[in-house]
């Protein structure tokens, strides 16, 4: 990756959490919530036991209603920052288990 | 209170997302109606589809083998697609596609004559391929990353949109009350206000499935390449490949192929339906397959499909990887047509298109709410001049985008340039006119004087489609229901009706912000105890 590209990227990632340290969950919905559901989707196609397209096929269909059960759960629950940490926990983890994980194939 | 304090952050979610993401979902409903109608608006756009289907074709296999031919030293002519004559195709369509020495696709098309075997002159897609693909990936130009960036685009606002229904839904306390409420004779605000509701509700089981496929279909596009990095170190073609969704390799032997007038069962052993449309891969090849398609327009899939291999002609089982792995692989498959509305003939597709304009409205009606509450509703912070200028921008982008349709579907009926710059063509003329109808929403002054001015030009606008038709193609209409081109004669009548609708509902909408009487009862009687109250002189 060039270092103009990895600068750009580490400007908009520093704005992103500025952005969230601001307002925690229009910054989650927008930002986190993905990380969060794709790292997840991630992990469990890595870890979980079970065929590998039908994971990819079900997760794939799942995957969206989870991102918005994520947007939808930042303004449901009343804690300000509780589901931005939920968030990025469920995303560190979930990324733990993909780099320790063994090649699904 | 905390219940009432969740209460008002999921409206303000709803309302928020609605008001940033308005005139987007606008936008891609509205289209989204149109793409309904991609392939039967085929023949009104194109007179060389409209004639009778001869019951005995002229052979094909040799046309196209001289086709790839021709072309096999600018390219390596891998995938051959072949529509067949049927329904609104009086005639053969052949692409002939593969990569050339710098692994750039490169691709050509032509049209056969059914009845003679020769080459018809070729029309490039025009402004009903443009209106689809405004759908499917705002036509997002290669500069700014290609169609796959408008696809993602589209799914992220799939996911608002389902956002949207969720957080709606929750906001209403009184669903069934307000299910069935609908003030027409009080406040402008209730009018729009109930609408919205009763729309929305009533259509939030259509518009969530219509969400979720919608963001698959666009997501998709994100989410392969990300678990491609994630799983299979950035090799997306190994995780295609995992899924079992690559085409088979070239055997690099060359084979001669089966003709494809004689190929496969001609009619699909289940439904009776007749193949339709052909597509070849490794074309010329050892390994060469050859997938039949037919119509499957009762059926929750896209079509019916039969592989065979073109060298032996023998079908090749389990190659709909779709179809043949479980159950969330099939349910994957009906995302397609459960969008485009395709299980269920015409029938479906106008409740389809029904549905889908109201999702329009109603995000129109989300956003015009949202302006008014502030405007006049007391509950905003900014200058009224502040909230007229988002009022008028709203009305002239929404109301200026069937105007823009409607004229860029005019401009291509007598579009006189190059056929290969007919698309860009249209893309220019529509974001041209759009801006245009914009502009004159905006300048207009009065908001409800714009809209009705804006709707009535669509309506004249359709109703000059069909004579159009008539003076450019020479097809009259009325003469046209029991013949070939009985498809674009339908078209005409439809956009008469539309029309005619639309210019009825212009002439009764009102020209000015009806007066709130119950607020202008309440203002006279402060004024009449002010009076009572001031000491007489």
């Amino acid at each position: 990756m060039s270092p103009v590209v990895m600068g750009i990227l580490g400007t908009l990632f520093l704005g992103i959490c500025y952005g969230t340290w601001r307002n925690p969950r229009l910054w989650s919905a927008l930002f986190w919530s993905f990380v969060a559901t794709f790292m997840i989707t991630a992990a469990i196609v890595m870890a979980f036991p079970a065929d590998f397209a039908q994971k990819v096929f079900a997760l794939t269909i799942v995957m969206p209603l989870v991102w918005v059960g994520f947007q939808f759960w930042l303004y449901w629950n009343p804690g300000r920052w509780t589901v931005t940490l939920y968030l990025l926990g469920i995303s560190l983890i979930s990324g733990l288990i993909v780099a320790f994980s063994p090649s699904p194939v | 209170m905390a219940n009432r304090e969740r209460q008002i952050r999921i409206y303000d979610l709803h309302s928020w997302t609605g008001v940033a993401l308005g005139i987007i979902m606008f936008f891609v409903c509205f289209t989204g109606s149109l793409a309904l109608f991609h392939h039967e608006f085929e023949p009104w756009e194109d007179e060389l589809r409209r004639g009778e289907i001869t019951s005995s074709p002229v052979p094909i296999h040799d046309k196209v083998g001289e086709i790839v031919e021709r072309h096999s030293g600018e390219f390596e002519p891998n995938f051959v697609n072949v529509s067949l004559p049927h329904g609104e195709h009086g005639h053969y369509d052949v692409f002939v596609g593969g990569p050339d020495a710098d692994g750039e696709f490169q691709n050509v098309e032509a049209r056969i004559s059914a009845t003679t075997g020769e080459e018809l002159a070729f029309r490039e897609e025009g402004a009903n391929r443009l209106l689809y693909d405004l759908h499917r990936d705002l036509a997002w130009p290669d500069a700014l990353g290609g169609r796959q960036v408008g696809r993602i685009l589209v799914g992220l606002v799939g996911i608002a949109f389902l956002l949207l229904i969720l957080t709606g839904i929750v906001s209403h306390t009184k669903i069934t009350k307000e299910l069935f409420t609908l003030r027409y004779l009080k406040s402008v605000r209730l009018k729009w206000q109930d609408s919205h509701k009763v729309m929305g509700l009533w259509t939030s089981p259509f518009a969530a499935m219509i969400a979720l496929t919608g963001a698959f279909l666009g997501v998709i596009a994100l989410l392969l390449p990300l678990l491609a990095f994630v799983t299979m170190k950035g090799d997306q073609e190994a995780l295609i490949a995992e899924l079992g969704l690559e085409q088979p390799a070239r055997a690099e032997i060359s084979a001669p192929m089966i003709p494809m007038d004689q190929i496969g069962p001609r009619v699909h052993p289940e439904t009776g339906n007749p193949v339709n449309f052909i597509r070849y891969t490794n074309w010329g090849d050892q390994n060469a397959q050859a997938v039949l398609n037919y119509k499957a327009e009762q059926r929750l899939l896209y079509s019916d499909a039969i592989t065979v291999s073109a060298v032996t002609g023998e079908i090749v089982p389990g190659q709909e990887i779709l179809l043949n792995n479980g159950p969330f692989a099939y349910i994957l498959a009906t995302f397609s047509p459960l969008h485009y509305g395709t299980y269920g003939g015409i029938v479906l597709k106008l409740i389809y298109f029904v549905l889908g304009m109201g999702l329009a409205v109603m995000s129109a009606l989300g956003s015009m709410m949202w302006i008014e509450r502030r405007r006049h509703g007391g509950e905003g912070n900014k200058s009224d001049r502040f909230y007229a200028i988002l009022s008028a921008i709203n009305t002239g982008v929404c109301a200026g985008l069937p105007a823009a349709a409607v004229a860029v579907l005019a401009f291509d009926k007598v579009y006189w340039g190059a056929e290969a710059a007919r698309y860009t063509s249209m893309v220019w003329f529509l974001f041209g006119a759009w801006l245009l109808a914009a502009i004159f929403g905006f300048m207009r002054g009065n908001d409800y004087k714009a809209n009705r001015e804006l709707l009535a030009v669509t309506g004249f606008g359709l109703v000059a489609l069909a004579p159009l038709n008539w003076i450019v193609t020479g097809d009259v209409m009325w003469s046209n229901f029991s013949t070939g081109a009985a498809g674009s004669a339908w078209f005409d009548l439809a956009f008469i009706l539309l029309g005619s609708s639309a210019v009825f509902i212009a002439a009764k909408l009102p020209a000015e912000r009806p007066v709130d009487k119950r607020r202008q009862k309440k203002a006279e009687a402060a004024l009449d105890s002010d009076a009572e109250l001031q000491p007489a002189e």
